[in-house]
Parts: C-alpha cells; sequence; structure tokens
C-alpha cells in the first residue's frame, strides 16, 4: 500500500473503519446486495442509465469492479474485487415485469449516494472536483478522490454501515404506496381534464370522471386482486370505460361522445415506460428501450383493443 | 384568436391537473408533485399557443414543449436535489399523444376489414398518419426533455454557477443527474 492510501486510511471515520472482531465483507455478501439493487431498481423501473451508473457507484464504496450486462429478462453482473482479481463473482438476476414506482427508485438512487458519500469519507476526498481534480487525484462522479486508493480499492465500506444500509434497502419496498382510493379520485380528474384538453365539453368531463373511475377500479380487481394477466387486465378497463361512456352518452347529452369514450382510457396508456424507452434508446441502452417501448406498445394495443370491442358493439366512430 | 384567448388558461388549469393525477399513477415522492403540475402546465400551454397561433405542426411543438420541461427540471434538480427525469418525465404525461395511438390502431382494424381499394387506401393513409404522428411525438418529447438534461449532466456550466450559491452541499458535481 502506497503512502497515499496510508494516510487516508489512517484519517477514515469511525463509520467505515474495519471494526476489530467483525468479519471483513466478503465479495458474496457485496454481489448479493448489489444484485438485489439491481432487481430492485429495474422492478421499479428505474431508468437503465441511472441503474448502471448507480451501480458502479455502489462497486466503488465496496472497492470492487461492476461489470453488467442487462437483457429485456436477465441481466448478468460480474463483481471483482479491486484488491484481488482471482476472487469475482458472476450472478444473474431476473427481472419482474417493471411496475413503476418513482419513489422506490428514487430511494434507491439516494441510498447508492449515501453509500458513496459514506466512502468519500473515509477515503478522505478532498472535496468536489471543479476543472480538473489536481496531480494524484481522480475525478469520480464529480469528487476528487486519489487515485491510489481507487484502483487497490483497499478502503471498503465496514461491516456495521454496510448492515445498516442493507437494512435499508430491504425497508424500500416494504413502504406503502399512496391510498387507493385518493388515486382512483385523481385518475378520475385527471381524465376528465384531458377530455377538455381535447375539447370535450363539460357533460363529456363528467362521464369520463366516473368512466375512468370505474376502469382503474376494474383494472385494480383483475390485475391485482385476481392475479390475471396485465394485458387482458387493460383489455377488460379499456372496454368498461369506453363502454359506460357509451352507455352514459345515451342517457346524458354530449356533444362529444367519441372524445368522452377515448379520454376514458387514456389514462391506461403507460406513458412513463413509453419516455423511458426513448430514454434508453437515447443513451445507447438500445435493447432495454426496445423491450420497454414494446411493453408499452403492446398494452396499447390491448387498450385500442377493448376500445373496438366497443365501438363494434355501440356503433360509435371515434375517427 | 378570442377563442383561443378563453381557452387557454382552461388549458393551464387541465394539463397541470392531468399532469398531477397521471403522476400520482406512478408513486412518486410527494414533495415533487408541486413542480410536476407547473412544469406540465407550462409545457402544454406552450405547446397549445404554438399549435393555435403560429402554424407550428404538433411534433415540433411537443419537441419545443419537452425542451422547455427539461430545462425547467434542470432548474428544479439544482435547487432540491431530485434527478431531473423525476419531474420531466411525469411533466410530459399530459403530452403523451394516447388519441393518435388508438386512432392508428383501430384505422389498422378497419383497413383489414375494408373491401374495396379505395377504402383500403382511406385507411391506410389515415393509419399512417396517426401512427406516425404518435411515434414522432413520443421521440419527441423524450429527446425534447433530454436534450438540456444530457447537456448539462456532468459538466459544471452556465446554470450550476448561476445556482451556486443556492446548492444546500458543496459537491453536486452531476446537475442535470442530479443526486
Amino acid at each position: 500500500m502506497t503512502e497515499t492510501a496510508n494516510r487516508t486510511d489512517e484519517r477514515a471515520t469511525p463509520a467505515c473503519d474495519q471494526e476489530e472482531g467483525a468479519a471483513p465483507l466478503s465479495i458474496d455478501d457485496l454481489s448479493a446486495f448489489l444484485a438485489e439493487f439491481l432487481r430492485l431498481f429495474i422492478a421499479a423501473g428505474g431508468q437503465t442509465v441511472r441503474v448502471a451508473r448507480s451501480a458502479q457507484r455502489l462497486g466503488l464504496s465496496f472497492g470492487v469492479g461492476v461489470e453488467m450486462l442487462m437483457l429485456s429478462r436477465h441481466a448478468t453482473i460480474t463483481v471483482t474485487s479491486l484488491q484481488d482479481s482471482s476472487e469475482y463473482r458472476t450472478v444473474v438476476v431476473p427481472f419482474q415485469p417493471p411496475h413503476f414506482n418513482l419513489s422506490v427508485t428514487f430511494q434507491l438512487n439516494r441510498l447508492s449516494w449515501d453509500v458513496f458519500d459514506d466512502w468519500l469519507e473515509a477515503v478522505g476526498s478532498p472535496g468536489p472536483a471543479k476543472e480538473k481534480p489536481g496531480p494524484g487525484m481522480a475525478d469520480v462522479m464529480g469528487h476528487r478522490v486519489p487515485e491510489e486508493v481507487l484502483r487497490s480499492g483497499a478502503v471498503r465500506c465496514s461491516r456495521t454501515s454496510f448492515e445498516r444500509f442493507l437494512a435499508r434497502l430491504h425497508d424500500i419496498t416494504r413502504q406503502p404506496r399512496q391510498s387507493e382510493w385518493v388515486l382512483c379520485l385523481m385518475i378520475g380528474v385527471a381524465s376528465a381534464s384531458f377530455c377538455r384538453l381535447s375539447k370535450g365539453d363539460w357533460m363529456a368531463m363528467a362521464i369520463v370522471f366516473f368512466a375512468s373511475q370505474a376502469a382503474f377500479l376494474v383494472r385494480r380487481f383483475l390485475v391485482g386482486g385476481q392475479g390475471m394477466d396485465i394485458r387482458l387486465g387493460f383489455l377488460a378497463a379499456s372496454f368498461t370505460a369506453s363502454f359506460l361512456s357509451a352507455v352514459a352518452s345515451w342517457v346524458v347529452p354530449s356533444d362529444t361522445p367519441e372524445i368522452a369514450m377515448a379520454a376514458s382510457i387514456l389514462f391506461l396508456v403507460p406513458g412513463i415506460p413509453l419516455l423511458s424507452a426513448v430514454n434508453d434508446i437515447l443513451h445507447g441502452h438500445t435493447l432495454m428501450g426496445i423491450s420497454r417501448g414494446m411493453g408499452a406498445g403492446i398494452l396499447t394495443l390491448c387498450i385500442a383493443f377493448g376500445l373496438a370491442i366497443t365501438l363494434m358493439t355501440t356503433g360509435f366512430n371515434v375517427l | 384568436m378570442s377563442e383561443f384567448l378563453v381557452f387557454l388558461p382552461q388549458d393551464i388549469v387541465f394539463a397541470a391537473l392531468a399532469g398531477i393525477g397521471f403522476c400520482l399513477a406512478a408513486n412518486p415522492p410527494l414533495r415533487i408533485l408541486p413542480l410536476v403540475a407547473a412544469f406540465a402546465a407550462f409545457g402544454h400551454a406552450l405547446r397549445f399557443t404554438l399549435l393555435e397561433t403560429a402554424q407550428i405542426g404538433i411534433s415540433t411543438g411537443s419537441l419545443l414543449g419537452g425542451f422547455v420541461i427539461g430545462l425547467c427540471s434542470i432548474v428544479a434538480t439544482t435547487r432540491t436535489r431530485v434527478p431531473a427525469e423525476f419531474f420531466a418525465f411525469p411533466a410530459l404525461l399530459p403530452m403523451i399523444p394516447g388519441l393518435y395511438a388508438y386512432k392508428a390502431i383501430l384505422s389498422l382494424f378497419n383497413f383489414m376489414s375494408a373491401t374495396s381499394f379505395e377504402t383500403k387506401q382511406y385507411w391506410l393513409i389515415l393509419m399512417a398518419d396517426n401512427g406516425f404522428t404518435a411515434l414522432l411525438v413520443v421521440c419527441a418529447l423524450g429527446a425534447g426533455a433530454l436534450i438540456p438534461i444530457m447537456l448539462f449532466q456532468h459538466s459544471p456550466l452556465v446554470i450550476t454557477a448561476l445556482w451556486k450559491k443556492n446548492r444546500k452541499r458543496a459537491g453536486a458535481g452531476s446537475v442535470g443527474g442530479g443526486r
């Protein structure tokens, strides 16, 4: 170990110090943590670039190199110790179909930064990199870090803080989502607003308000409660909403029943997956982008199928 | 023109409501909601204004709307330490071209069931028109929002200097990426 590394070791804070008695972190612990992190992040619909960067950050803080290969249903990560390159693990992580959850991705990103901050303190980083990091210093994610520490991976997260971070990782997914009833109400409001944005009249807005809530409840019951296939659930929800709108526009006078039918199912369109697909492709994660875009496209197709069934049975024409 | 001025306030209000509602479905951290609503309203109203007054097509309008939302998100990032895409993507949701996508797919069904050459031609053109519009608008929204985010990522540029005093901690090096 060189002088730089020694000096930084002495400056290490208690949080990241190697305690006496506790078993040092093995490569198995670290790769298991990284695999779980990756699995949760993708399952919550994180942007692939952000997932990759967060995993790199965690790897640095753990003193390991992380190489990833991400495909639509699996990722392969190889975790190699920087101190001893003969020590490595390869883990295949299966992905669940993504269920977009911004709170979870936000907290996972924050967690990776907190682990990284801990490590920065331990290596004695003199602060953020301005223009050039200076001699003997490397620019790591905008922070100056002694090059020697970076290469040797001598400073690792301690056992106690690792356990703390692991507990936090498991806590993140256990947090409750928002109240379903508030969400249901807001879906109604948002869809009615959308109806107005596409020049529907006030009566159409009222129809959309109730029809979209019905669709939300149908989808929640079928997909969430009965565990039905998500595509069939979307089809059923779309049919329910558009059919209710069609029936309602026979009862209440609305000049724009077609707009009501189209707007009542717009909340089903997977907007964030579509935008994530564009984001992934523009960042060079083309395969992830295409698979996300394809999933979103199939859902859109199913929603249009539901609408088409309504149009065939009721004789309206949206086009 | 007067009709446009009457509808503009409604557009702002309803775009904000739609932004909040669609964003809530993705279970966001609640503190980002006010800004998401503001950005959604701003972007949508901008696109609406361009479409109504300035002979600009919907895909170009979406590109500009997305670009403005991306810029706003960058500024919000430097103050809140929430990554830019957490503002930008939910705020873009009211502009997602769902209607065009449905119309394209329904035209496809009609095209398949049509019998005469003329009707087939009609539905084919309608399908291509709506389908390309939907595709281009989604790409324009995503790319428009990402251009400013990618430009200012990892680079201590103008905006960083501009907002330096407000940054809670030294070291938020990646502006666009946030922390």
